[in-house]
């Protein structure tokens, strides 16, 4: 076995590799790092932790998205991966299956038992990992949803916390997305103004209650 | 990623003591694991003609046969000594490939959309962050996988396979030493020069082209 290259191993890089090392830890058992803090104490090593944890973050990203690809191919726009481990059970609610994710929250398909029925369960991704102004910004946004009623916005059902988890729920909606009607090609001008009818009346619904929606 | 090794050792017991079912169940509890492991290391133009599948199938034919050898004298964790034949595997592929990966005309970069392209894979993980669950964080999202990919073919391979080993298969470091024939700290400082030089690639591209 080949032994690595001799590296010009600083003194510093120990202390580098065991502080990265720890950020890391804490980040997969669910805990915020305290990235400020560890800066703060180790001003001689901040800049470039700053930056390593930058690309520790960036591929953490990248191999949980890679995990969760089931297929060979990679994940085209629009068609985001299906996580096999979707969280089974969450409060009242089921979870059947992934519906899409962005950069904060991902939706599930998630059945209310109490009730019996099929809801659209939105989540933070990160659960205990979401910043605070992530939950703020999640919370804000259910409240703004919440406050709209037109035939053309998913209407909120619910909004609340389990076990320290911010989600709200919607009506489920069978069909498909936009993203995914849009893959094999660009619609009929004639089509594509017709889907924006609804598009600017819910819009213009959601200006006049003075709120931002998500879309 | 892969399987606890407290269930694995009870199950090596059982082999020993020649149960035929914990043979098979020592393999399939394994299976997932090494596909993904060499699904991560399967060239994209490979990837095309040679099913991950396949090779964990070869890799499993191999170990089974080599597997009484290996009770007798285990030189590194079972986990590991699968992924060491897998690897073996993987190898053979590409070479058997080489020749026809080298006609092949989709070798060419990914190119980058217009609009990021001013902007390091840091700062659009920030932004991806920001973005909500939107049609904009989508578009993120594949310009950085698109990026992220970019950069990992760029990496030396042994750079490249310590990245995939901690992050992607979240080996252990001690795991990565024993792996790798490598002294814990030196696999350590050989992780920390492979992430050095993954933020240089990631990172400095605001404003200006791939060299």
């Amino acid at each position: 076995m080949k032994e690595a290259s001799p590296e010009k191993a600083r003194p510093s890089d120990e202390r580098l590799l065991s502080i990265l090392d720890e950020l890391a830890l804490n980040a997969q058992q669910g805990r915020q790092p305290d990235l400020e803090k560890v800066l703060r104490e180790n001003p001689e090593l901040a800049g470039e932790l700053k930056s390593l944890w930058g690309a520790v973050l960036v591929t953490e990203e990248m191999a949980r998205t890679q995990r969760a690809v089931e297929t060979t191919s990679a994940p085209s726009l629009g068609e985001m991966p299906l996580d096999p481990s979707l969280p089974p059970s969450f409060g009242d609610y089921e979870v059947l299956e992934e519906l899409g994710r962005g950069g904060v929250g991902v939706v599930y398909k998630a059945r209310q038992r109490s009730l019996g029925r099929t809801v659209a369960l939105k989540m933070l991704l990160r659960g205990e990992l979401a910043s605070a102004s992530d939950t703020a910004r999640f919370r804000s946004e259910a409240e703004s949803a919440a406050r709209l009623d037109h035939p053309n916005i998913v209407p909120v059902y619910e909004v609340g916390t389990q076990d320290g988890h911010p989600y709200f729920t919607m009506r489920y909606i069978e069909g498909t997305t936009l993203a995914r009607r849009l893959a094999s090609g660009p619609l009929p001008p004639r089509e594509a103004a017709g889907l924006l009818v609804p598009v600017c009346r819910a819009i213009h619904h959601a200006h006049q209650k003075a709120c931002s929606i998500a879309i | 990623m892969w399987p606890d090794t407290g269930k694995t050792s009870e199950l090596l017991v059982a082999v020993k003591q020649g149960d035929p079912d914990a043979v098979d169940r020592l393999f399939e509890r394994h299976r997932e694991s090494l596909r993904r492991m060499v699904h991560l290391r399967l060239d994209r133009a490979i990837s095309q003609r040679v099913d991950a599948s396949d090779i964990v199938q070869e890799t499993l034919l191999e170990a089974s046969q080599r597997l009484e050898g290996y009770l007798e004298n285990p030189v590194l964790p079972f986990h590991l000594w699968l992924r060491h034949i897998a690897r073996d595997h993987v190898i053979d592929a590409h070479r058997k490939h080489r020749l026809a990966q080298a006609r092949s005309v989709d070798r060419e970069e990914p190119r980058s959309q217009r609009a990021f392209r001013d902007r390091s894979s840091v700062e659009l993980l920030t932004q991806l962050e920001a973005e909500g669950l939107t049609p904009g964080a989508a578009a993120i999202r594949h310009e950085l996988e698109i990026r992220f990919q970019a950069a990992l073919e760029k990496l030396d391979s042994e750079d490249r396979e310590v990245i995939l080993m901690r992050h992607f298969e979240q080996l252990s470091n001690q795991d990565v030493a024993k792996a790798l024939g490598l002294t814990e700290p030196a696999a350590g400082m050989r992780y920390l020069r492979a992430i050095r030089r993954l933020r240089a690639l990631l990172g400095t591209d605001r404003g200006d082209k791939e060299p």
